[in-house]
């Protein structure tokens, strides 16, 4: 890869995009009612607790 | 599946013989890693939601016929996976298949050329940019964008995701690179025109 400016551009532009993803993935939550929907479609709302 | 929480044990004689606080504590540990992974395979919040209801309706349902020869987790990555996969089919019957056969011939050669790697994290995370990328995971076929999800990020080495979807090790990797491929190519097209409002903003 030494001297080829082309294949640099792609490989570091490649790990970037899943940089990106990755650290836009890891701020996503599920929000606390979806989990509490959760919990009670299950018939499990006596183990819900947080 | 190596990720802390999910790494937990839990009583299989326990879950089989219908014991709702193992089943909860099940719910507890895996909820947000199905809920995530379904809402960047499907392409709204109420499917995702609907795609995490179900699956642990159908793990409860189903847990008799565990065998566990996978982990816990692969197996409810696999039921929230195949879940997904048939809404999206029942949507577009012609297009959503994860047998396409996307292993046949070479990887595209990249036309983007655009080095934009060095842009300030400012502009590459945006709330604009951010949508961009949801838009151009969604722009996948799904046989490429559930092998970048679950391995990139989900974080599932290749054997899981191969165990998760049923197909070998070499046809995640051949879909993994591709999908990163398109994702690198359409990120580059729209961070080209970023950078030339970055330039621009630096010449005299």
């Amino acid at each position: 890869m030494a001297g080829c400016e082309r294949c640099r551009i792609v490989v570091d532009s490649l790990n970037k995009t899943v940089y990106l993803y990755r650290a836009t993935s890891a701020t996503d939550t599920t929000p606390e009612e979806v989990r509490q929907r959760l919990f009670k479609r299950l018939d499990l709302d006596d183990f819900i607790k947080k | 599946m190596s990720s802390g929480k999910a790494a937990q044990e839990f009583s299989l004689e326990a879950l089989k013989a219908g014991d709702r606080s193992e089943f909860a504590r099940l719910v507890e540990v895996h909820y947000d890693l199905i809920y995530r992974l379904a809402l960047r395979i499907m392409e709204n919040s109420q499917d995702a939601e609907d795609v995490l209801q179900e699956t642990f309706i159908k793990a409860f349902r189903y847990i008799n016929n565990f065998d566990g020869r996978s982990s816990i987790s692969t197996w409810l990555y696999r039921i929230a996976t195949n879940e997904a996969l048939m809404i999206l089919r029942r949507r577009r019957p012609d297009t959503v298949s994860i047998e396409e056969p996307v292993e046949d011939g070479a990887d595209p050669e990249p036309m983007q050329i655009v080095d934009w790697c060095c842009l300030p994290e400012e502009t590459l995370m945006t709330e604009e940019a951010r949508a961009y990328l949801d838009r151009a995971v969604e722009s996948l076929s799904p046989g490429l964008r559930v092998v970048f999800v679950l391995r990139d990020l989900q974080g599932l080495s290749t054997r899981e995701t191969g165990e998760v979807l049923d197909i070998s090790e070499m046809a995640v990797k051949t879909r993994l690179s591709r999908a990163r491929l398109q994702l690198r190519e359409l990120l580059s097209g729209y961070y080209a025109d970023h950078m030339e409002n970055v330039e621009g903003k630096h010449k005299p």
